[in-house]
């Protein structure tokens, strides 16, 4: 049967929800999964990247490198991500020498602003993370390998960051989340994702309790697979830190 | 025969507290030197001296009759000339820890193969077998695939030895390796280093446990204040002490 068939087989109504308008949005929603999902997993990849370097800036011990890697995080981590989102898209376009330079093609484009600004909001939050994960790392477990001839790079990949990262984890996965739930802030720069189609329906037919139920109901099972994801990622990582529940 | 390790002349103070006071030791192949003393009296700083964990201010370490060569940096500390000689020698100088640490991420066979995978680059089966006839001759071969944090302390701390024999070194050290065991667990790591320093390994060890001591050590070394107040055979010192502080220590740790 046809969702068509579905929605029309419905109540009209149901306790002063427009069930069969509810029923009909569904589809329209669903199509903004692919583009939350999309900006979730392009801000996430490169926000990663960029904490990973700031991290390492912040611990490098380069009174330089240090400050400007603070100065980053307590920016981004002080402002609202409206407000960021808000800047890049509209104050960007103020300056000539961006409109001049080879950036403006994607600049101009209210999909890179909003990748941009999740991305430079993630990767404060993110190198914080990995700054904890890393200074969590037991000092013995670096002597050891170091007592068996490991240092430098090897060092780092093969003992401290493997602990950092797992030490990491929960917390990451708490980020992961948070960034679903932020890119529903993009739609006020045009971008049609879920709250944004939500948004474009509701302005048609004023129905928000309705249409905001569903796009809730979207995010609440976005986030409970991400919450399996890194459940799984838990289990298979740390076996040693799960309890059996 | 080579000298396995030589030690002259070493200094290490942190801030203005002096630790080891200048102290010279030698060790043959196949001796087994116990390092005892009260707590603070420079014996894990010196061990630590010996593979770089802690950098001394002043005095030379041969391994092998090789010297470790030292230099000073841009504000005039000591520090290792060549860090990679230094990555090179601490394979020959493997360590077990009072705490193990052993390797929480890893399985208890990946700590044992890491080092010689990674830094010595045998191959992975090799290491693996390797490393299996290391786990039994600890007596731990059946824990092979789980993790550290699910073990006692005893078999965690065998692990560690595995784990350090693995590189395949020629003198190991060992760090108080009995002082975060459950008495109970004692006797099962003293049983595998007994059965070490019968094979002829080089060891030094700082340790608390006279008996062990006084059974197995071929040098014993009292440390008192970062000096060797007095060191010989393990016969004379424990039955024939001539310091008076070798005395008062020996009878407040050979009670009971």
């Amino acid at each position: 049967m046809s969702i068509d068939g579905i929605c029309i087989s419905l109540p009209k109504e149901y306790l002063g929800l427009k069930v069969q308008l509810m029923c009909d949005s569904l589809p329209k929603l669903l199509l903004g999964i692919p583009l939350t999902i999309e900006l979730v997993a392009i801000s996430l990849s490169i926000g990663f990247v960029l904490a990973m370097c700031i991290a390492l800036m912040r611990i490098s011990g380069s009174r330089l490198l240090n400050i400007v890697s603070r100065s980053y995080v307590f920016y981004f981590r002080g402002t609202p991500l409206l407000v960021q989102i808000f800047l890049i898209y509209y104050g960007l376009a103020q300056f000539d020498l961006i409109k001049e330079s080879f950036l403006w093609p994607f600049f101009r484009e209210a999909y890179w602003c909003g990748i941009l600004a999740l991305t430079l909001n993630t990767g404060a939050y993110t190198a914080e993370i990995i700054r904890g994960g890393l200074q969590s790392v037991p000092h013995g477990q670096i002597e050891s390998a170091r007592s068996m001839g490991m240092s430098g790079i090897l060092l780092y990949r093969r003992v401290i960051l493997p602990i950092a990262f797992r030490q990491a984890l929960p917390a990451y996965g708490n980020e992961m989340i948070l960034m679903v739930k932020g890119t529903s802030l993009v739609s006020t720069i045009t971008l049609m994702e879920i709250t944004g189609i939500a948004r474009h329906i509701i302005a048609k037919y004023w129905t928000p309790v309705e249409i905001f139920l569903i796009a809730g109901i979207i995010y609440l099972f976005i986030n409970y697979l991400v919450t399996r994801i890194v459940r799984y990622a838990e289990n298979r990582y740390t076996p040693y830190l799960q309890t059996n529940e | 025969m080579i000298t396995a390790l030589k030690i002259k002349n070493l200094t290490k103070s942190f801030g203005s507290l002096d630790v080891i006071k200048g102290i010279s030791l030698t060790a043959n192949q196949g001796d087994v030197i116990c390092i005892i003393g009260s707590s603070g009296s420079g014996k894990s700083t010196l061990l630590r001296c010996i593979n770089l964990l802690e950098t001394p201010d002043s005095g030379d370490v041969w391994v092998n009759e090789e010297l470790i060569s030292m230099t000073k940096n841009k504000a005039g500390d000591p520090c290792p000339a060549d860090y990679k000689q230094v990555d090179r020698i601490r394979t020959k100088l493997a360590m077990v820890f009072q705490d193990f640490n052993l390797w929480t991420h890893m399985t208890v066979l990946q700590n044992v193969i890491e080092s010689p995978i990674h830094v010595q680059k045998i191959s992975k089966q090799n290491a693996i077998d390797r490393g299996y006839d290391l786990l039994k001759k600890v007596g731990i071969n059946e824990k092979a695939e789980q993790y550290p944090s699910s073990l006692s302390g005893g078999q965690q701390q065998r692990v560690a030895i595995a784990r350090a024999l693995a590189v395949n070194p020629d003198i190991l050290l060992f760090d108080e390796p009995t002082s975060s065991l459950d008495p109970e667990l004692v006797g099962e790591v003293l049983r595998v280093m007994k059965s070490l320093a019968k094979e002829g390994r080089t060891m030094i060890v700082v340790t608390h446990e006279m008996g062990f001591a006084k059974e197995v050590a071929s040098k014993v070394v009292f440390l008192h204040e970062g000096l060797i107040e007095e060191q010989g055979e393990a016969k004379e010192v424990f039955n024939s002490p001539k310091s008076e502080r070798l005395k008062q220590f020996l009878a407040s740790n050979l009670e009971g």
